[in-house]
């Protein structure tokens, strides 16, 4: 009874022990096996901790071994890269945001073209250009954010405080009216359109009824005489209008009655001058009538 | 030396009233702080008996193996079971109360953080007291009440070192094994349920589970385990050492160390979160 309680203890511990270690071994590395170290080295500030996941092109490869503190300014950091993996020769490491918790884990960015050299355990990956971290791209959200309220606040005075949507709204109003009434035209207009449409139908089924070849010739050469009436009405028309112009032409060059009559000042002139006197003398006619119509009978 | 007897010598009830009841109640809060610095006396000394017991092994290690089997080894069922169905639950919990666009890993972020960080080892510890402490309470105090313990004495046993002791080191040691298994459990039990029910995949859930591990977080739940397992056996220990009047006062006194067990339990959790949780945050 006595052994039985303590094998049952001993094997309830080593069970637990075991879960205890192969478990935080799988949540801090995600994997049992060590794998071989790289370094690298970051500037302060990076979030860094043991157990964070290290990226090779985007694939989880290992993971971070140890963060060691400097006084300048940086931290050294050991990696390790599964047994599996290699890192080719020239890649660099940054620290990259992961998901939207604040985690990070090391990239490693291989050059293109990939060498066929790798690092060999214990080599220093160089650092590359850091990526954004969650508080940069926070702060650039914060920024945007800003915009959009500064935007939102210029629309709400010029469109709702200035009265611009009041205005949207009657111009809605009124399109809406507007198009109530062209529907209505239209619909009146197609009435009458498909009246229209009927009594051509209407029509054209007369003129398929009175189909009389012997009318139609003589109204067709009517038509015709008439026509070529008219293109005879028309030639002449331009005859005339060509000796018109001449006339115009040479009423406008000066020459002749009409030219000077049209041109030539002097005439004005005269006709003023004569029409003024004509004035003078019928107003001295009227003052003096005794002066110019002299009536003896006796 | 004769004259009038000075005031402080007279009865209470040859007081007026008001100076009466004033004086009542100044003698019952100092009552109870008295009793209140006797208990914390009282317990240091049993704390101090158990330490000085330390030093007869010969006399607790055979009971200890016990003494572990009874906390350890027998628990491990309503242990595990409590474990997997809070793990689950808190997976599905954790799934249904999410909005749309929030990552799904942090129901594996959730989970283990609730899991190991404070539920594993807090309902081990409340589930035991109830279990173990209970039991704990009515094994001694059935032999305080049937002169067990002065037979004990009487043959020169020490009763601290035979009846204590064994508890006190089992109850240390098991509940620590005992929260492991339950956080294993009940971090499968969430892995489970979350890939099986929900639309959780198995890299979202490991993904959330592994983001943000810190070791310390392990030694964190075992530190909170290893207390409660101590403050079970020393609070169930103590009532049960201490029973007086019969099968009645048995089944007070274990009913009073339940309650102040769980209480002690709640407490030492507050008292931890607020220490240790900052270090958590590194």
């Amino acid at each position: 009874m006595k052994r039985r309680n303590e094998v049952s203890v001993g094997i309830l511990i080593t069970v637990a022990v075991v879960v205890l270690v192969l478990g935080t071994l799988w949540l801090a590395r995600g994997k049992l096996k060590a794998g071989y170290p790289l370094y690298t080295r970051f500037a302060w500030g990076q979030n860094l901790k043991q157990g964070q996941p290290v990226l090779l092109a985007g694939v989880s490869v290992g993971y971070v071994g140890d963060v060691n503190l400097r006084r300048d300014g940086f931290l050294d950091v050991m990696i390790r890269i599964d047994d599996q993996y290699t890192v080719p020769k020239g890649s660099t490491a940054a620290v990259k945001p992961v998901g939207i918790f604040g985690d990070v884990a090391v990239a490693l960015t291989p050059p293109i073209p990939v060498p066929a050299a790798s690092y060999s355990p214990g080599d220093t990956v160089p650092p590359g250009p850091a990526a954004s971290d969650i508080g940069q791209i926070m702060s650039r959200v914060d920024t945007i954010g800003v915009a959009l309220t500064v935007l939102m606040h210029s629309l709400q005075q010029q469109i709702v405080e200035a009265g611009t949507l009041k205005d949207i709204n009657k111009t809605v109003a009124s399109t809406a009216a507007l198009s109530v009434q062209l529907q209505k035209v239209l619909a009146q207009q197609n009435e009458n359109l498909t009246q229209t449409m009927a009594s051509f139908r209407n029509a054209a089924g007369h003129l398929s009824t009175l189909a009389d070849s012997a009318q139609i010739d003589s109204t067709i050469k009517n038509l015709r005489k008439t026509s070529e009436n008219g293109a005879r009405l028309v030639a002449n028309l331009d005859s005339t209008n060509t000796e018109i112009r001449k006339l115009l032409t040479l009423a406008q060059s000066g020459n002749g009655t009409i030219g000077k009559f049209l041109t030539d000042s002097t005439l004005y002139t005269d006709t003023h001058r004569l029409l003024r006197q004509i004035d003078s003398l019928v107003a001295d006619i009227k003052a003096n009538p005794k002066k110019y119509i002299n009536v003896r009978i006796f | 030396m004769s004259g009038p007897l000075p005031q402080f010598g007279r009865e209470t009830q040859q007081f007026p009233v008001v100076q009466r009841t004033s004086i009542r109640f100044f003698r019952r809060v100092t009552r109870w702080w008295v009793g209140l610095f006797r208990d914390v006396g009282v317990r240091s000394y049993f704390v101090r008996d158990i330490a000085r017991a330390m030093g007869d092994p010969a006399t607790y290690v055979p009971e200890t193996i016990r003494q572990m089997k009874n906390i350890g080894v027998d628990s491990i069922p309503i242990v595990l079971v409590v474990a997997a169905f809070i793990g689950g639950v808190i997976a599905l919990q954790t799934r249904y109360q999410l909005f749309p666009g929030v990552e799904l890993s942090i129901i594996g972020l959730a989970s283990r953080l609730m899991v190991v960080l404070e539920l594993g080892p807090l309902l081990t510890g409340l589930v035991l007291t109830g279990r173990v402490g209970g039991r704990m309470t009515a094994e001694i105090g059935t032999m305080r009440v049937t002169e067990q313990i002065d037979a004990l004495e009487t043959l020169a046993y020490d009763p601290v070192a035979f009846l204590i002791v064994p508890r006190f080191l089992a109850a240390t040691v098991m509940l620590p094994v005992l929260v492991i298994l339950a956080d294993a459990t009940g971090l499968l039990s969430a892995y489970t349920v979350s890939v099986r029910i929900t639309d959780v995949t198995p890299q979202d859930f490991i993904t959330g589970l592994r983001l943000g591990f810190g070791t310390f977080q392990v030694v964190y739940s075992l530190l909170k385990a290893m207390m409660f397992g101590m403050a079970i056996s020393l609070v169930c220990s103590y009532e049960g050492y201490i029973t007086e009047a019969g099968a009645e006062g048995v089944g007070r006194s274990t009913a009073r160390a339940v309650v102040i067990t769980s209480m002690t339990i709640l407490v030492l959790d507050a008292l931890t979160a607020g220490v240790l949780g900052p270090l958590l945050q590194t």
